[in-house]
């Protein structure tokens, strides 16, 4: 018996890993392990108010942070009756959600997806080679992490997006100062694409699946919406979330996976450009036209140049927010609820991909929260590609350093988001 | 360089003379939440209040932001990272590594941050020289208390930089 356990995986969120166990040539197992344990959100927010909900749902993940917060306070201004924010605060809160992807998809698409390609035996070497590269996708990581610290109010767990709108409002010289910076960033952003662009992606995994993000409306690319978009040609209300998702227990995972009708699917940038990126405008359009092809619906290893090319929309997106909020002078006051008990499902996308907040209100406190993270949809396809990957490599007597190079290639190209993944088992006995 | 020996006269020498150089950027690096894990925080967190020292805390920064900001400056010519380190030893040891010592490096939990080793090459390749004051954790358990071994080892080394 062959067995190759990559544990933990390294340059992913959170503790994971792969195992693969062979018998002659049979495979006898291949799973990608979710070994973090639970968070317990959905149940530590339970009896708080909507207010303290938000800073405690965000916790969930340091990384995806304000995802979380922003998905959280759609979920909740639904229940609460609040159907529409001002202007100034949605277009701040678009703003805040631009830093989230600038800062992840650029630590994952330079930092950890690409020593996987370059083929140098460590960060050290690849640093030699490439020290200017590392330099300006570190400074357009910092850039990233600049906007979510100005816009939510802190590094970390920033308290300005609140129910009803948003706290304190950026100053004409600050947003001036980050639309020049993107507006500085956008070469290497474009450059990285072709570097990432370049790298020969392997075929021999290759299988169609579904792809699931966020239907943003009126025709345009975006992060955020009411409305769930599916490569099958079917857009779905959030609220039917549960349909899509369909979570089940897997024994080899701490976090529950998810079947769309009975089959794996992905979110994720990969996904949203799928299904989406014929509506980039400018630059991004004119890199997703020179590098997406059909390969990109079968092959998941293509999200590492998905994310590259958002990257790009990202940088073109935030001088425009900039320019749109500077229209408006006044700072709108917070929109009161209208109702203390209801329900509301919020939905954004992470950069990992889709995530749900559904969260139903009974006298002004949370009696019910559930949470569905980008990771754990796409689980049953990171198993789904382990696997024709392992059983093809066995079919041209790849070594065991191969297999296991080659699975963490794919299983790192999800850019898995471990920690947040996790979930509390509930058993029902009858 | 190689390895220095650990907890030997000659580490102390190494690190004090760092430490008390005007030219050095030190940044601790840790998770306080996690038993031994919090010795580079605990350590730098008392160099830092020192005067003269470009030290640094990632609990506050990222590391890789406090390396950006520093990596063009003239007279930071040398940084040195401070953090729990598994190389074998026992819990309370410390040893200086330099650059390429890869034994280190080993796949961590909760990775999705810049890798280590890169930074270092990241560093070395901007011709500055670059250390890692390890220290030998006894637990990592989350929210464990620090082990007596780290926690004279923590009063041990701070001392240093007085």
């Amino acid at each position: 018996m062959r067995e190759i356990l990559v544990e933990p995986l390294a340059r992913v969120e959170g503790d994971g890993g792969i195992t693969v166990r062979i018998d002659g040539d049979k495979i006898k197992e291949v799973s990608f392990n979710v070994l973090e344990g639970t968070r317990l959100v959905e149940t530590l927010v339970v009896g708080k108010t909507p207010e303290e909900d938000v800073s405690i749902a965000c916790r969930i993940c340091a990384i995806c942070t304000l995802s979380h917060r922003y998905a959280a306070l759609r979920g909740l201004e639904k229940a609460l009756g609040i159907t529409k924010l001002p202007p100034k605060a949605q277009l701040m809160r678009t703003l805040m959600h631009m830093g989230e992807f600038v800062e992840s998809n650029s630590l994952h698409v330079f930092v950890l997806a690409l020593p996987d390609f370059l083929g140098f035996p460590s960060a050290i070497a690849m640093a030699g080679k490439y020290g200017n590269e590392v330099l300006k996708a570190l400074a357009l990581k910092k850039y990233g992490n600049k906007i979510m610290r100005l816009t939510s109010g802190r590094m970390i767990h920033g308290e300005n997006p609140t129910i009803g709108g948003f706290g304190r409002y950026l100053d004409r010289t600050t947003l001036l100062e980050l639309k020049k910076e993107a507006q500085e960033q956008i070469e290497f952003a474009e450059l990285g694409v072709q570097l990432v662009g370049g790298i020969d992606i392997p075929s021999y995994f290759e299988k169609e699946t579904v792809f699931m993000c966020c239907e943003p409306g009126d025709g345009e690319f975006g992060v955020m919406g009411d409305q769930i978009r599916i490569s099958d040609g079917k857009t779905v209300p959030v609220e039917e979330y549960r349909s899509l998702t369909n979570e089940l227990f897997s024994p080899h995972s701490a976090a529950k996976h998810c079947l769309y009708q009975g089959k794996p699917y992905t979110v994720g940038a990969i996904a949203r450009l799928n299904n989406l990126g014929d509506r980039l405008k400018g630059r991004s359009l004119k890199l997703y036209e020179k590098y997406w092809n059909k390969r990109w619906l079968k092959n998941p290893v293509f999200n590492n140049l998905a994310q590259a090319i958002e990257l790009v929309w990202c940088l073109e997106t935030i001088p425009v927010l900039v320019d749109a909020i500077l229209e408006i002078d006044e700072d709108p006051a917070l929109v009161k609820p209208s109702r203390m008990d209801g329900e509301g499902v919020g939905a954004v996308e992470a950069p990992r991909g889709t995530l749900y907040h559904n969260y139903r209100l009974k006298d002004g406190l949370v009696a019910e929260a559930n949470l569905i993270i980008p990771t754990g949809q796409s689980l049953e396809d990171i198993d789904k590609y382990l696997r024709i990957a392992v059983e093809e490599l066995l079919k041209q007597k790849a070594d065991d350093q191969k297999i296991r190079m080659q699975c963490e290639i794919i299983a790192r190209a999800y850019d898995p988001c471990i920690s947040c993944s996790t979930h509390m088992v509930r058993i029902e006995r009858v | 360089m190689s390895a220095s020996e650990p907890t030997s006269p000659e580490t102390e020498k190494r690190v004090r003379a760092l430490i008390r150089s005007g030219r050095t950027v030190v940044i601790g690096l840790g998770n306080p939440d996690r038993a031994d894990d919090g010795a580079g925080i605990e350590i730098v967190r008392y160099w830092k209040a020192r005067p003269g020292r470009r030290a640094f805390l990632d609990t506050e920064m990222s590391a890789e932001t406090i390396v950006l900001d520093h990596l063009a400056d003239p007279e930071a010519e040398t940084f040195l990272f401070v953090d729990a380190a598994d190389f074998g030893g026992k819990p309370g040891g410390f040893r200086l590594f330099g650059i390429g010592e890869q034994e280190l490096f080993k796949p961590a939990l909760s990775t999705h941050q810049v890798p280590m080793d890169l930074l270092m090459g990241l560093i070395a390749s901007r011709r500055k020289d670059v250390f890692l004051l390890g220290i030998q954790p006894g637990s990592l358990e989350p929210m464990g208390e620090m082990t007596p071994e780290v926690v004279d080892t923590v009063r041990r080394l701070s001392a240093w930089a007085d």
